[in-house]
């Protein structure tokens, strides 16, 4: 993990009412990189505006000629070519499809992140459950019942190591520069689950920010990963802006969950909706406009808008 | 459900199934052995020999997503098939048109006509809207001496009425020469 620095922002709008508020006037500090955009650990945006992607794995197991390279390459240039112009996107899991001990780990990962290159900007990862071993009741990790496999190790290595990250569960911290607004985005590992990731869970939770967004692969209903129930019931005590799972492999706005299930970014389709994207975007009067969006056409399949506090606007 | 991590206990129970995804299973098997009809697609041959299809849908990509991959052995056409489906119904089925053979194969693991063997995986629940599914997965074998002469038309069809109450069908058509279809010793 980069180092970080603390920077003092005044939070003027909008900030979570239930965790500990700061006294008027006061400066929260807030553990944001004090680097310009988006980068390791956050950074400072001009916006928040960011893109959705997820999930990408081949139909088959170790099926990597069948990986879905060029709708992922073009899901990734369409983010990188949308007028709203994000400023990193956040990915929501699978990206590989692949038997722990059938050496297609890598060569699915190299297929990824070459069409993932299709955009330039900063990606956020969340894990999912083929990056342990694909079962979406497996748990990985040091302490997890399945350890270590390719799959995770692979995963960990080659796309949360490079965010400067060192573990599957992370928060990335944004601040507007001209310190309107700041955000946190936590990325649960609920396939890496275990005590530590719960207390970190229960830390990170309580930084007041103006909008509190969390990046878990399960939606609630798959609750046989081990960190869904945990993580349901630990949001629930906390302010939450948006919830943003993948697994189902479709679009989906969830309003009783305050969740958007992106899902439909390669994997095979589930339902009618088509491949695509989610662009998050900030609006002036603080509130956040999602839009989903079909990978060919481009068109708005869906669009809605919500408050800091998650409920719709 | 019980898990499946264990590799003899997974052979012997030849394909639970239940919520989990199960989808990480390696026999370690070449790539021209034997099919064994559980329902996973697990064995090399699905990827690396086997003819596949992609159904579409008024020429786009049919959604959802359904594929179909075939292999042979000395007496069988074997049929893999893999719809994805948000909400897995008993009714849900997949037609063949093999030559004069018609088979029709159902999600919940129902085949005629009776020489039709089947196995089917489901990556969720059955019957139940109030979740997201995943994906039902057919293994099927047909005689190959009742598929007429070579080469053998194939049409495939498979309708679904998504949660939001859309039928949907997407196809398949092609040609297969048995003779030249992969085969499984």
């Amino acid at each position: 993990m980069l180092s970080r620095f603390a920077l003092a922002l005044l939070v003027v709008a909008g900030c979570d009412s239930t965790s500990l508020p700061p006294p008027a006037d006061a400066y929260v500090p807030l553990d944001a990189p004090a680097h310009p955009g988006a980068g390791p650990g956050g950074g400072l945006l001009d916006q928040l505006t960011f893109a959705v992607v997820g999930d990408t794995r081949p139909a088959n197991v170790d099926d990597t000629a069948g990986y879905p390279t060029a709708i992922v390459q073009t899901i990734f240039g369409d983010v990188a070519a949308d007028p709203a112009q994000p400023r990193f996107a956040v990915t929501t899991g699978d990206y590989m499809f692949a038997t722990v001990d059938g050496g297609q780990v890598d060569p699915q990962l190299d297929a990824y992140l070459g069409a993932r290159a299709a955009y330039n900007g900063v990606v956020y990862p969340a894990m999912g459950n083929h990056e342990c071993n694909g079962y979406t009741d497996s748990n990985c990790g040091p302490s997890g019942m399945d350890h270590e496999p390719p799959n995770y190790l692979e995963y960990l290595s080659r796309m949360v190591m490079p965010i400067g990250e060192g573990r599957p569960f992370f928060i990335e911290r944004f601040a507007a520069v001209d310190g309107s607004w700041t955000a946190k985005f936590i990325f649960i590992a609920a396939n890496a689950w275990d005590a530590s990731q719960q207390a970190w869970l229960d830390a990170v939770l309580t930084e007041p920010t103006t909008y509190t967004f969390v990046v878990r692969h399960e939606p609630p209903d798959s609750n046989t990963a081990p960190g869904v129930e945990p993580t349901t019931l630990t949001l629930a005590r906390f302010p939450l802006t948006m919830l943003i799972t993948g697994h189902t492999h479709t679009y989906q706005h969830v309003p009783a969950y305050r969740e958007i299930i992106v899902g439909n970014g390669g994997a095979p389709l589930t339902s009618a909706y088509n491949y695509g994207y989610v662009i998050v975007a900030r609006q002036s009067d603080g509130t956040l406009q999602v839009t989903s969006k079909d990978y060919q056409t481009l068109a708005t399949v869906d669009q809605f808008s919500v408050n800091p506090d998650g409920t719709l606007h | 459900m019980a898990r499946c991590t264990n590799l003899a206990f997974l052979i012997a129970l030849a394909g639970c199934q239940g919520p989990s995804k199960l989808d990480a299973v390696h026999h370690g098997r070449s790539p021209h052995t034997r099919i064994e009809l559980d329902g996973e697609l697990d064995e090399p041959a699905w990827n690396a020999a086997a003819m596949r299809g992609v159904f579409v849908d008024s020429g786009q990509l049919a959604r959802p997503y359904s594929e179909i991959r075939l292999l042979r052995d000395e007496t069988h056409l074997f049929i893999g098939h893999r719809p994805a489906d948000e909400d897995i119904r008993s009714t849900d089925a997949f037609d063949v048109n093999a030559g004069p053979f018609h088979a029709h194969l159902t999600a919940a693991g129902t085949a005629t006509p009776a020489n039709v063997r089947i196995a089917v995986d489901r990556d969720g629940t059955l019957d139940d809207a109030h979740d997201n599914d995943e994906e039902w997965i057919v293994e099927a074998a047909l005689p190959l001496d009742e598929l007429g002469p070579a080469p053998v038309p194939i049409a495939a069809e498979r309708c679904d009425v998504t949660k939001a109450g859309q039928r949907r069908c997407g196809r398949w058509t092609g040609t297969i020469d048995p003779a030249i279809l992969p085969l499984i010793h």
